[in-house]
């Protein structure tokens, strides 16, 4: 009970630190729908329209990794108030993920709700893609959710990372960022066209098709999912770890 | 009980502290004292578990310290260290919430002590209110080991006697241990123990307060004159 309190009063205060990011995304995501309906005046009936839409959403995947940076930041100028906490390093880091988690939820929300309400009145030139309209949308949105998320933990072990060597190392700790970045893509990416990683992944496929889009079906297996999520998973902890022992003011 | 064994802590190429061993018992006032970059502040670092030595060991309570010995440590730092986000009243349920030891109605009477108004945010404090707030969400924990590093700074030199004897009346001497460092050693001299001196990294003494006067005939601010200049 008295963990859940700590936690909930920590969630309060990351939104606390991000909050005025988060009003000016809502402000912004405004902005892209007037464009959006502007561009819908000028170039009548047709899909064209929603491009401005489309790179809002978009756009989102970047949403949690920028929050969970912010409020890094500002724990970074007084870690020590951070750092002398009781709870586990995994506590403070998923509140901050769950923070961002929260706000990108609410702001692409948004632009789903005004999205339809533009929809509306254009429904019958639409309503020929809408089935794939819908589709494309279930997979898209949990998609970015996710991709966000995940860029979050990177930027997250990346952060520790950072502040464990920066003691040790001085300013040359951005190379270390630099190759933490580059070294386990580059491994990810050899071990990706692997024999083995294709087979250890490719079970549970799910296939998307947009006839109406004509472009190929969509492919998607559920083995990928469960090893980037094992990874993902994985990083977090190795980040919660460092920053229970490793990390200093 | 608080034992540091042969502890030695490097940054970079720079030696912050050489080879210290100490023991330090609870229900005393202990004062660190030594010149600026003497290494003051890296033990109280390294005891509440925000620093790591480099070589020897840190214990509390017989637990070796990492961030998470905040459990039985209460720590104050010597830089401004808030959510400015937060107003007064927000900052210590902030910090109730955090630490189960936490004493409301305790910081609530400190509260009142230092003249700090709840509803204020914490941006818009004076620096010597700050200082205040910090010391009041310090010592309101229930908590074996409190350390202050350079608690008096920002203070007005005029009401820096009355918080000093203020803040002794809200520790516990019979369970708890307060730790400080301080440039204005005159002013806590009265209050003190015993006192560990630092010089260049090193220990250069640690002694009772009252065997000095026995021993040596003499303060702490006199004996540091005679040993540091």
């Amino acid at each position: 009970m008295n963990g859940m309190r700590a936690w909930a009063a920590l969630l309060k205060k990351d939104f606390k630190l991000t909050r005025t990011i988060f009003f000016v995304g809502l402000v912004i995501n405004l902005l892209f729908v007037m464009l959006t309906m502007y561009v819908g005046k000028i170039a009548d009936n047709t899909l064209l329209m929603f491009i401005p839409l489309g790179v809002a959403i978009v756009f989102h995947i970047f949403y949690i990794p920028m929050m969970v940076f912010i409020s890094l930041k500002t724990e970074a100028n007084q870690l020590h108030l951070w750092l002398h906490n009781p709870q586990p390093a995994s506590r403070l880091l998923l509140s901050k993920i769950v923070n961002g988690l929260i706000m990108v939820i609410i702001s692409l929300l948004m632009l789903y709700v005004m999205s339809g309400l533009l929809i509306e009145p254009k429904s019958s030139f639409i309503e020929p893609y809408w089935a794939d309209i819908w589709t494309s949308g279930l997979l898209i949105f949990p998609h970015i959710i996710i991709l966000s998320a995940m860029i979050g933990v990177c930027v997250l072990f990346l952060w520790s990372l950072f502040q464990f060597y920066k003691f040790r190392i001085g300013r040359w700790s951005w190379l270390v960022v630099i190759g933490a970045i580059v070294i386990p893509n580059w491994v990810t990416s050899l071990f990706e066209s692997t024999s083995l990683y294709r087979l250890g992944t490719n079970w549970g496929g799910i296939t998307y098709n947009f006839p109406s889009f004509s472009i190929a079906p969509i492919q998607i297996y559920t083995g990928e999912y469960l090893y980037n999520f094992v990874i993902i998973i994985g990083l977090f902890i190795l980040t919660a770890w460092i920053i229970d022992n490793k990390v200093e003011v | 009980m608080i034992q540091m064994t042969n502890v030695s802590k490097k940054y970079m190429n720079h030696s912050a502290l050489h080879e210290i061993s100490l023991t330090l018992p609870i229900g005393k006032i202990i004062g660190i004292v030594g010149e600026n970059g003497s290494g003051k502040s890296t033990i109280l670092k390294l005891i509440s578990g925000l620093s790591y030595p480099t070589s020897g060991t840190v214990t509390v309570n017989g637990v070796t310290a990492n961030r998470r010995i905040s459990k039985v440590v209460s720590y104050l730092s010597e830089l401004d260290s808030f959510y400015y986000i937060f107003t007064v009243n927000q900052a210590m349920d902030f910090q109730a919430s955090q630490f189960p030891d936490f004493n409301l109605s305790k910081a609530g009477e400190i509260m009142k002590f230092m003249q700090l108004e709840p509803q204020m945010k914490i941006k818009d404090l004076s620096k010597g209110n700050r200082a205040r707030l910090k010391i009041m969400l310090t010592l309101a924990r229930e908590v074996p080991y409190i350390l202050m590093d350079e608690p008096l700074s920002g203070l007005d030199p005029m009401v820096r006697e009355s918080i000093v004897k203020g803040m002794i009346s809200y520790i516990d001497l019979e369970s708890q241990t307060l730790i400080m460092t301080s440039h204005e050693i005159a002013e806590i001299e009265p209050l003190l123990d015993c006192f560990i001196a630092i010089k260049g990294g090193a220990l250069l003494k640690m002694i009772d307060v009252e065997k000095l006067h026995e021993s040596e005939g003499q303060g702490i601010t006199s004996w540091m004159k005679k040993n540091y200049v």
